[in-house]
């Protein structure tokens, strides 16, 4: 019994490449993680607790059963009680998850699905954790034995509350319609089969297909019970004869022989000359081909081809036998036609004489010489070259979204197969991670207030008066710390600074109404006057905080302009320790806006008229120019504005005017990169460099002499 | 800020003839330069010479138009006791034609 057990085709994954799946696969039950460790999962316990699990490692088994095993391993974890003030820890044990593997198929598209659903669930603590929980128990007001079974069940429950896993795999089923391999593998029946030996390196999940009407219960896939994929690889897709000869070798020759006829569309069958009797010949080169069989021989194919060739003075006929092995190019099929035994049948005359000259004798030299040529390019020209393409184009994706790369084809006489091992991107796991995350900005209270400015911008001959609006407002900013393989419950300090001043820290328990931090000689800065740039005031800035769990929200204040300060979390982890591996303190830097002014659309065209004549010059000569690692911190449309910043600011007389209004169209931008800047990071004080090339200069001084030309004439 | 007598402004030739009295109030301003930099009007409303429209409109328009005035940061920087790294001293008030 081969893979096929009977069946037309054969889809087969193994352990490893079912393991890259699910490597690869973001998981709703791993927290939309994929399966790669180490990694940590929160899931809810008995009682309104909440069971952090740092799972270190992870394996999978294919049972014989049709089912698939998970087992974590985990330590290092906790049980917290927040309503009880608790938090058992360190927890550690085995989780095991049980999950039936069934098939989903359908018309335009199917799966491989894994029934978390329906999955069994067990828990196993160690002794020490068993421990701990039962003799906190009566703490959370329950039993002991509550306790532990309450946990395993709400572990169970979650478990068995996310969607199945599905394995998407190249397969349409259509019960009634013809089955094809092209332009996708369509069935008319799909069985799956799990082929579960106890050694990991054999298991493997099998996919048994029926094309042909009348083979939908033919084979029994029950028989196998062992994988077939070679070890390094992790598909293998396997054609019966009759499958191979039915959808890639017959095509193959129809679309030959037609190319030989100079047809565009492949022969119909009733064209092509049949393997056994002589209901079709075809004539090409001028040999009569009456009869063509393909055959799946011992690690190579065969062609059996019967012709007839008639010469002045003779009629040859014979049957040629010819073997195509078929070599990998990387991911190409490359044919390699031989030609094997020929019987000949040769009639002629024993002396003819044509035109006065004797043609034939009884010389075998010449009728064999005479009847391989034949023979030898019909083989070459009609079958070898076509085959390689079509076997590529026969061999299905593995997966949607990843490829492949062939290993390997096997040829049996009962079979033909690829096995390939799938190129699939494998997220890195995650490591230990602490990180103060942006959660949300808000305005609170925002008032908008027209104006009109009267200036005449730097590439203009006249003052224009332009409308704008300035938005004048508060702010409320949300950061929440996150952490990652960190054991839990954290201990969270946040701390404020600005303007070089000393961490403040934000206190949890204000004894009177909301707690505040006031942040004193904090540099703020105004967009107005317009004219004049904006302008900064030095001020004590007061700022309302409040805590939701692990999130503090900083609310400014009215009047208080634009201005940036950093936000600092203190992190202790289960052990009263700051986490190893991590950044124990990360920071953040926060730019509130409470002053904005957005210019009307007339001035931002004016404007970018102006900015068009810098960019021209820009853009002609070279720049040469370093760019801080802060500066990744922008887009690329930021980005954009920053590189107009410093041509602007690196023009002489021109510049000071076109920066002015540059810091009016892109206050925003400019604001935060002062914010960064007036943070104690040293990396950010490089500042905006730019380092003008000659060739630049030079042009603009040509640029500000023809502006002064063009002022001088008005 | 100080509490002021009121000066009477009801032309623009009003209020170049108070510009001595203007100067000495706002001079004896914390940052009065610098205030009169970020918003006049509201300067000289402040000092005591709250100006009617037309008058506030003939010095906007003889000092170039609105340069884009704004009391979000004039209000923060009156209300600032601290000291501040730019210092501004005015001599003069009105642009004087030759």
């Amino acid at each position: 019994m081969n893979a096929l057990a009977g069946c037309d085709l054969v889809w087969e994954i193994s352990h490893s490449g079912l393991l890259k799946q699910l490597e690869s696969t973001p998981m709703p039950l791993l927290g939309g993680r994929v399966l790669r460790t180490p990694f940590d999962l929160t899931v809810p316990g008995p009682g309104g607790t909440l069971a952090h699990l740092i799972v270190t490692s992870s394996e999978m088994d294919i049972n014989g059963d049709d089912t698939v095993t998970l087992t974590f391993a985990f330590t290092r974890s906790t049980l917290i009680a927040a309503a009880a003030g608790q938090s058992l820890y360190p927890l550690d044990g085995v989780l095991t998850i049980n999950v039936t593997v069934r098939l989903r198929t359908a018309p335009t598209s199917s799966a491989i699905v894994l029934d978390l659903p329906g999955s069994v669930v067990s828990l196993q603590l160690s002794p020490s954790s068993t421990e701990r929980l039962r003799s906190a128990a009566h703490d959370l007001g329950l039993t002991p034995d509550a306790l532990l079974a309450g946990l395993a069940n709400a572990i169970a429950t979650y478990v068995r509350s996310q969607p199945a896993l599905e394995v998407p795999v190249p397969f349409l089923v259509a019960p009634d319609a013809e089955g094809t391999l092209q332009p996708q593998v369509r069935v008319r029946r799909l069985r799956l089969r799990c082929l579960g030996p106890a050694e990991r390196t054999q298991q493997g999940i099998g996919l048994f297909g029926a094309l042909f009407a009348g083979t939908e219960d033919a084979g029994d896939p029950t028989t196998r019970d062992h994988g077939s994929v070679p070890p390094g690889s992790d598909v293998l897709v396997g054609l019966s004869r009759r499958t191979f000869l039915t959808f890639v070798f017959y095509p193959s020759l129809a679309k030959n022989l037609a190319a030989k006829k100079g047809r565009q569309q492949p022969l119909p069958a009733t064209e092509i000359p049949p393997p056994s009797g002589t209901a079709a010949s075809i004539t090409i080169q001028g040999v009569d081909v009456t009869q063509i069989e393909g055959m799946l021989g011992q690690g190579r194919l065969q062609i059996n081809t019967n012709f007839h060739k008639s010469v002045p003075c003779a009629e040859l006929s014979g049957e040629v036998v010819t073997y195509v092995s078929l070599a990998l190019n990387g991911n190409t099929l490359v044919p390699t036609p031989t030609l094997g035994q020929v019987n000949t049948d040769t009639d002629l005359d024993f002396w003819c004489e044509l035109a006065g000259a004797v043609v034939f004798g009884p010389n075998e030299v010449i009728i064999g010489n005479m009847v391989r040529d034949t023979v030898d390019g019909l083989v070459r020209d009609l079958v070898g070259a076509g085959i390689g393409s079509m076997l590529k184009l026969s061999l299905p994706a593995p997966v949607p979204g990843g490829g492949v790369n062939l290993d390997s084809v096997q040829i049996q006489p009962d079979i033909f197969a690829l096995c390939a091992h799938l190129l699939i991107y494998r997220p890195p796991p995650p490591v230990p991670d602490v990180t103060l995350a942006f959660i949300r900005k808000t305005p609170i209270d925002p008032k908008t207030i027209p104006g009109v400015w009267t200036t005449q911008l730097w590439c203009k001959n006249e003052a224009k008066s332009y409308d704008y609006t300035e938005t004048r407002q508060a702010q409320a900013h949300t950061y929440e710390l996150q952490t990652t393989l960190v054991d839990l419950p954290i201990t969270v300090q946040f701390s404020v600074r600005g303007g070089g001043g000393p961490w403040q820290p934000l206190t949890r328990d204000s004894v009177l109404g909301q707690p505040a931090v006031t942040i004193p000689a904090l540099e703020c800065r105004y967009p107005h006057p317009l004219a004049a740039g904006g302008s900064v005031v030095i001020r004590d800035v007061t700022l309302n905080y409040t805590f939701t769990g692990n999130q503090v929200t900083l609310y400014s204040q009215p009047g208080q302009g634009n201005f940036g300060i950093e936000l600092r979390a203190d992190v202790l982890d289960a052990t009263s320790q700051p986490p190893a591996g991590v950044d124990p303190s990360p920071y953040v830097t926060l730019a509130f806006t409470g002053d904005q002014v957005v210019m009307g659309e007339v001035y931002k065209s004016d404007l970018r008229e102006c900015g068009k004549r810098a960019r021209a010059v820009s853009e002609h000569y070279a720049i040469s120019q370093s760019v801080p690692r802060w500066k990744m911190a922008f887009t690329a449309a930021e980005r954009d504005i920053l590189d107009d910043w410093e041509v602007l600011t690196s023009m002489p007389d021109i510049g000071d005017d076109a920066a002015r209004h540059f810091r009016t169209a892109h206050a925003d931008v400019l604001d935060r990169v002062e914010a960064a800047r007036q943070t104690a990071d040293a990396e950010l004080s490089t500042g905006l460099e730019v380092v003008v090339s000659p060739q630049l200069e030079q042009s603009i001084q040509a640029l500000q002499a023809a502006l002064q030309n063009a002022r001088m004439r008005q | 800020m100080p509490g002021y007598e009121p000066i009477a402004i009801s032309t623009y030739e009003d209020l170049l003839e108070q510009e001595p009295e203007l100067l000495h109030r706002i001079s004896e301003l914390p940052h009065g330069g610098q205030l009169f930099l970020m918003h006049p009007l509201q300067l000289f409303a402040d000092v005591g010479a709250d100006l009617p429209p037309q008058v506030q409109q003939e010095f906007t328009d003889r000092h170039g138009g609105d340069p884009g005035w704004s009391l979000e940061p004039y209000l923060a920087l009156r209300d600032s006791a601290l000291e501040q790294t730019s210092r501004v001293q005015v001599h003069g008030l009105f642009r004087r034609s030759a």
